[in-house]
């Protein structure tokens, strides 16, 4: 078999699977805004509108000031980073110091490698058999870690099945890491059931296991939590009322298990997915609309939800990674206090994090290329001074949300790196040499103050010509 | 206009039907047709080609699904006009970038590629994509499927496209020890 055949026999994959990539891309025609259907709701929304738009210029201004005020300046490193080169032996550690301020060590490494979502360890995937294998750096050496992992067998009921579900895990440094390729799944009746788990933001005595099935009877997700301990499974969702939706998905859980967050649809042509809010506790589950004052477009794209931390919730219109403006709203949980964090803001992007649910900052880049970090929960805003966005200006925020690493990168050649300390307000940052032609294939945190690139040493050369992945790995400490 | 009643159009032999699908799916079967061949005009080209294709194709058909049907269409006309055109020209376009990356998953010596039918091993596919979480079914559909370069990939996942990149190699990891596991390779 050949590439060419595999990318032909493409074509004729199930047409649920397209349609599904068809929306991520954005594809599919936005479907019509959901109807309001009572009047006293229409009301309460309006009116709720209208104190928000009040609200939405009040901060506005009270914004502005702090905009001013705030505004951090690159430190360059005086000197160079000269990249050592890469040593014959695979797995032996170089160290340097770059400018008396930033700690390195390079380790070339065979095959493929990547991070656990910036959570302290490195991940290398066996070629044969999948497997994951765990890494960390420790007194220049790579030490591997979870080699003492558990396995716990449990099971989920759903829709009158049982989905039997394996899970392989293990702590380190007071952090779950999973593997992948666990879970469960079943088929049955013309229906398929497949369970994934997942972490749950810091903690390590639960997993969420997040569900999706599809065919005959129902096409929706739904999520659960697991016990590490002993292997119980918590419905947690049961008895908010989200069993009225025809389909729901997207499902995040406050790190509490206090809150839940959904999407869905009541089985309406057209209607969309509209998010709600339940509470986990009172049972109950309200559409982010009518809690936060709000008209929420329903149409696929048109918004995104996400927790900040347990007791707030972000709101974005239009989401983040759209070209449009978009505006951004903090939903104090407890209290019920909406604040207007960006308001029609253009060029706001989301910074990328580790976790795909979070966006707690943002970059905001001005005509001139000036970059300012926006917080979204309370839309403090910082200019950083000293650089230029550039295609390849790219940020990566670290679990903490105290620290920014920043790259430039051009032609797959990471020309600067630096790091932004919110806390401390300093941003320094070093420019790189001797990289050759290497493609700087990954930048990443290794943790919360460790930055890690990884540099393909085999760049630009046919595929089949050597033998396996081989990569130089630089840590990074500022 | 529904879907329904633009396959309607199309039963009924009314050349509205063209432009009603033009307004609703063109400029979808254009992201396709341009991920392909990298090229306005050869692009352009295809989504015609793609129009004609569903006219002559319904009837006798009757597609649940026109976005899908059409999708598959342009999909199978850029491909082919990749493959015919001249040396110089199909190095452009996203395809020797995904044969390069799928080479990797189907790299095995002997392969009984005669014996397997298209339609076998889209069924194996599909067992594969069954068995992965959600983000990454969409990313490697989105990838192999739609052709979509990686970068644009990255923007509609909020990721990066070096974290876009890391998850396909690992999708294409697990394929080869699926295809290896269902005898395909």
């Amino acid at each position: 078999m050949n590439a060419k055949y595999l990318l032909d026999a493409m074509e004729g994959i199930q047409d649920r699977y397209i349609i599904s990539a068809q929306k991520r891309l954005g594809y599919i025609a936005a479907e019509k805004k959901a109807r309001i259907h009572s009047a006293k709701r229409a009301f309460a929304v309006a009116l709720a509108a209208v104190l928000v738009l009040i609200c939405t210029v009040a901060a506005a201004m009270a914004v502005s000031p702090e905009f001013r005020e705030a505004i951090m300046s690159l430190f360059q490193l005086g000197e160079v980073e000269w990249v050592p080169d890469v040593p014959e032996e695979a797995s032996e550690v170089k160290q340097i110091t770059i400018g008396g301020e930033v700690s390195a060590q390079y380790v070339k490494v065979d095959g493929s490698w990547g991070t656990e979502r910036g959570q302290g360890l490195l991940q290398q995937l066996d070629a044969e058999d999948g497997q994951e294998r765990f890494f960390d750096v420790v007194n220049g050496g790579l030490v591997e870690v979870g080699v003492d992992a558990s396995e716990i067998s449990t099971a989920v009921s759903w829709y009158g099945r049982t989905i039997h579900v394996h899970l392989r895990f293990f702590a380190y440094n007071d952090m779950l890491y999973l593997y992948n390729g666990y879970g469960g799944s079943c088929e049955e009746d013309s229906m398929t059931f497949v369970v994934d788990p997942e972490r749950l933001g810091s903690r390590a005595d639960v997993v969420l296991l997040r569900g999706e099935c599809y065919g005959s009877e129902a096409d929706t997700s739904w999520a659960w939590v697991c016990d590490l301990k002993t292997g119980e499974v918590w419905d947690v969702l049961a008895g908010c009322g989200i069993e009225r939706f025809a389909s729901i998905e997207g499902v995040q859980l406050s790190e509490d298990l206090k809150h839940a967050l959904i999407r869905g649809w009541d089985g309406t042509s057209g209607s969309g997915m509209t998010p709600y809010l339940a509470d986990l506790e009172e049972k109950t589950c309200i559409p982010l609309s009518e809690l936060m004052g709000l008209d929420i477009p329903a149409a696929f794209g048109s918004y995104e939800a996400a927790f900040y931390d347990s007791n707030t919730v972000l709101l974005a219109i239009a989401p983040l990674w759209r070209p449009e403006p978009s505006s951004v709203w903090a939903y104090h949980i407890p209290s019920g206090m909406v604040t207007p964090t960006a308001v029609n803001e253009e060029g706001l992007a989301k910074i990328d994090s580790e976790d795909a649910y979070d966006w707690a900052l943002a970059q905001k880049v001005d005509e001139n290329g000036s970059v300012t970090i926006v917080d979204l929960r309370t839309g403090k805003q910082v200019k950083l001074e000293g650089i230029t966005a550039t295609d390849r200006c790219y940020f990566k925020v670290n679990s903490a949300r105290t620290k920014l690493l920043w790259v430039d990168w051009v032609d797959n050649r990471l020309n600067r790196l630096g790091v932004i300390d919110l806390e401390n307000r300093t941003f320094k940052s070093f420019e790189r040499e001797n990289m050759e032609l290497r493609y700087n294939e990954a930048v990443f945190w290794l943790d919360d103050n460790r930055v890690a690139t990884m540099m393909n040493l085999h760049s630009g050369e046919p595929y089949g010509s050597y033998p396996a992945g081989e990569y130089y790995l630089c840590v990074y400490e500022f | 206009m529904e879907d329904s009643r633009i396959v309607e159009l199309y039963w009924e032999r009314s050349e509205r039907a063209i432009s009603e699908t033009s307004d609703k799916y063109g400029k979808y079967c254009y992201a396709i047709a341009y991920h392909i061949l990298a090229d306005p005009g050869d692009a352009d080209e295809s989504v015609n080609d793609t129009y004609l294709g569903a006219w002559n194709a319904m009837p006798p058909h009757r597609p649940s699904l026109l976005s899908t049907f059409l999708g598959k269409i342009t999909r199978r006309i850029s491909i082919n006009r990749w493959n015919s055109r001249k040396a110089d020209k199909r190095g452009k376009g996203e395809i020797p970038l995904a044969l390069d990356e799928l080479a990797e998953a189907v790299s095995a010596p002997g392969s009984p590629e005669e014996e397997v039918t298209a339609q076998e091993l889209a069924r194996c596919i599909d067992r594969f994509l069954t068995s992965l979480p959600k983000e990454e079914q969409d990313m490697f559909v989105c990838r192999y499927w739609f052709l979509t370069p990686v970068a644009e990939i990255a923007e509609k996942f909020s990721a990066s496209p070096s974290k876009v990149k890391s998850a396909l190699l690992r999708t294409r990891n697990k394929l080869k020890v699926h295809l290896k596991k269902e005898g395909f390779m």
